[in-house]
């Protein structure tokens, strides 16, 4: 035939589809694999969603309805272009306070010495550096009550989540510091960084950022900033939802940086690994002159992660058909394995031929080399 | 991990337009086009800290693509659902030859639709891949004898289709 027609042809048609760019839809997506992957992280993340607005929600409604909260606008002040860079730098000027309110922080003393409060800092205008991943933008965010809401209305969908801050010398200038964890973007697709804020001649402004921020499958449960300058932060594990193991892991300023000083450095990863076997056979000669045989597949769950729906393809040799439906192969949790029969069958008789068997997840497998079989078949006469 | 994320964005943006190009003849629409490259960059992220070194990404993608083309058939039925909407020819004008051109290109459009899946899959990598019928069956995850019987199935049934493609594709032979 006319191959380089047909190829000409082919790529003329293909012109037409219009290039984009699938960079952040692939990566949604990744993202969404992640959550399928984490049996019940879902649920875990809005349980703290549902306790982190409520806390928010309550501290409004204890300072009389929307208490400071402006109900004009978004609270986001900046975009990515007038956020700062990335932080963990040098500390930042120390300048002037603005006058605090609320009790004094913990570990400060010293006539000259500027308090901190927890409620400055929650109701802080604060540039941010980026996020992993892009989930939300760098820039200046306006937080109120520890909350950057994505609207005007009181019941707008969180942008931005600050938990309770910690407040110590960290750096050991002699002045204290706020360790605060911000969750962005909270729920199903949130990511986290734990950053040390110090007051700058403008305000609060990142000293660094204090823990590796967006560790896949983890989450930052809780910080301490103790007086001997350390941090120490709790991270829980989510692979496996919410009942996944803790770890404290414990930070310090070199000067120029948080590094970790103490504790693991994280979870063993978790591993989606299907393996698939067949095992030989024989067609035998029926009364009706037909080779019949049952085709003997294996597969076994040999990762840490239960698979929903793992699927068979099989790939049947020349002169084999196949003699009943393929059903799905159905959940399969860590340890455990699945043997499904499949009846060939052949009208003729054959030698030995090979056939394949593959098996594929929606997860994707982390070990592809036990993901195929070969078997063998032919046919007896008795 | 930084490093590694610029190394994927910049491995997307550089190959998008060849797998869309691709995922476009699988599909024979812009969007289940779209929706199929992303899914397979996707799976591409996932196994990026071991793709990235090995450096076999973009075979990994095509991969992911033809096996999730063909899955997704077996689960919705993709054809019945395709639009039947032919897009406008892109920077397409009046002159006769252009119009000759469209024409032929729309009635190739809608012969492919009529293919099965695995018959889009093998056209696409033997004819505008360019791929060998070894590295199409290492692809598609089949022996090559499939390949070769999908083949001829496909240029026979295109053949069927569109009698007007037959005098273009005539048979002069088996291709290699």
């Amino acid at each position: 035939m006319n191959a380089d027609r047909l190829r000409a042809d082919l790529a003329d048609l293909a012109e037409e589809v219009t290039p984009v760019d699938l960079r952040d839809q692939a990566l949604r997506t990744s993202r969404r694999l992640v959550i399928q992957r984490r049996v019940a992280t879902s649920a875990a993340a809005l349980a703290l969603v549902g306790v982190a607005t409520g806390s928010a929600l309550a501290i409004r409604s204890a300072t009389g309805g929307l208490g400071p909260v402006p109900a004009d606008s978004p609270s986001v002040t900046g975009g990515p272009s007038a956020g700062p860079a990335p932080t963990s730098s040098a500390p930042a000027p120390r300048g002037s306070a603005p006058s605090s309110s609320g009790s004094p922080a913990a570990g400060t003393s010293g006539p000259s010495r500027k308090l901190l409060t927890v409620a400055e800092v929650k109701n802080a205008q604060i540039p941010l550096p980026p996020w992993p991943g892009d989930a939300c933008a760098a820039g200046t965010y306006q937080f109120r009550q520890g909350a950057v809401l994505s609207g005007s209305a009181p019941d707008s969908k969180p942008l931005l989540l600050m938990d309770r801050p910690s407040i110590a010398d960290v750096d050991g200038d002699g002045e204290p510091e706020a360790v605060v964890t911000l969750t962005c973007k909270p729920g199903s697709t949130s990511a986290q960084q734990v950053i040390a804020l110090v007051r700058g001649p403008a305000g609060l402004v990142p000293l660094g950022v204090v823990a590796p921020a967006g560790q896949r499958d983890s989450q930052v449960k809780g910080v301490q900033a103790l007086a001997d300058g350390s941090v120490r932060v709790r991270w829980v594990d989510t692979q496996r939802g919410s009942a996944g193991a803790e770890q404290w892991r414990t930070y310090r300023w070199n000067g120029s940086a948080f590094r970790q000083i103490a504790g693991p450095t994280g979870f063993p990863e978790l591993r989606v690994d299907l393996k698939v076997t067949a095992v030989p056979l024989v067609l035998v000669k029926d009364p009706s002159g037909k080779y019949l045989g049952d085709l003997k597949v294996t597969v076994t769950n040999v990762g840490d992660l239960a698979v929903g729906r793992p699927e068979l393809r099989l790939t049947l040799p020349a002169g084999v058909g196949m003699n009943t439906e393929i059903d799905g192969v159905g959940p399969i949790d860590p340890g455990r394995s699945r043997t499904l029969l499949y009846t060939l069958e052949a009208t003729s008789p054959i030698g030995p031929r090979v056939g394949r068997v593959t098996v594929t997840n929606d997860l994707g497998d982390d070990d592809s080399g036990n993901d195929e079989a070969m078997w063998t078949v032919q046919t007896s006469e008795s | 991990m930084d490093c590694q994320v610029s190394e994927f964005d910049a491995f997307v943006r550089a190959r998008t337009p060849a797998l869309l190009r691709s995922a476009y003849l699988l599909t024979g629409d812009q969007h289940l086009a779209e929706d199929l490259v992303q899914s397979a960059l996707a799976r591409t992220h996932r196994s990026w800290h071991r793709l990235h070194d090995s450096g076999n990404a973009e075979a990994y993608t095509r991969k992911v693509m033809y096996h999730l083309q063909v899955s997704w058939w077996r689960r919705r039925r993709v054809p019945e659902s395709m639009s039947g909407v032919l897009p406008e020819p892109r920077g397409g004008g009046s002159v006769p030859d252009h119009a000759q051109q469209t024409a032929l290109r729309l009635t190739l459009r809608a012969a492919l639709l009529k293919l099965s899946p695995k018959q889009r899959a093998v056209l696409t990598l033997r004819f505008f891949e360019d791929r060998t019928e070894s590295e199409a069956a290492d692809l598609l995850g089949v022996t090559v004898g499939t390949v070769k019987s999908q083949t001829a199935k496909a240029l026979a049934k295109l053949r069927a289709v569109a009698p007007e493609l037959a005098e273009l594709y005539v048979l002069e032979g088996t291709v290699r």
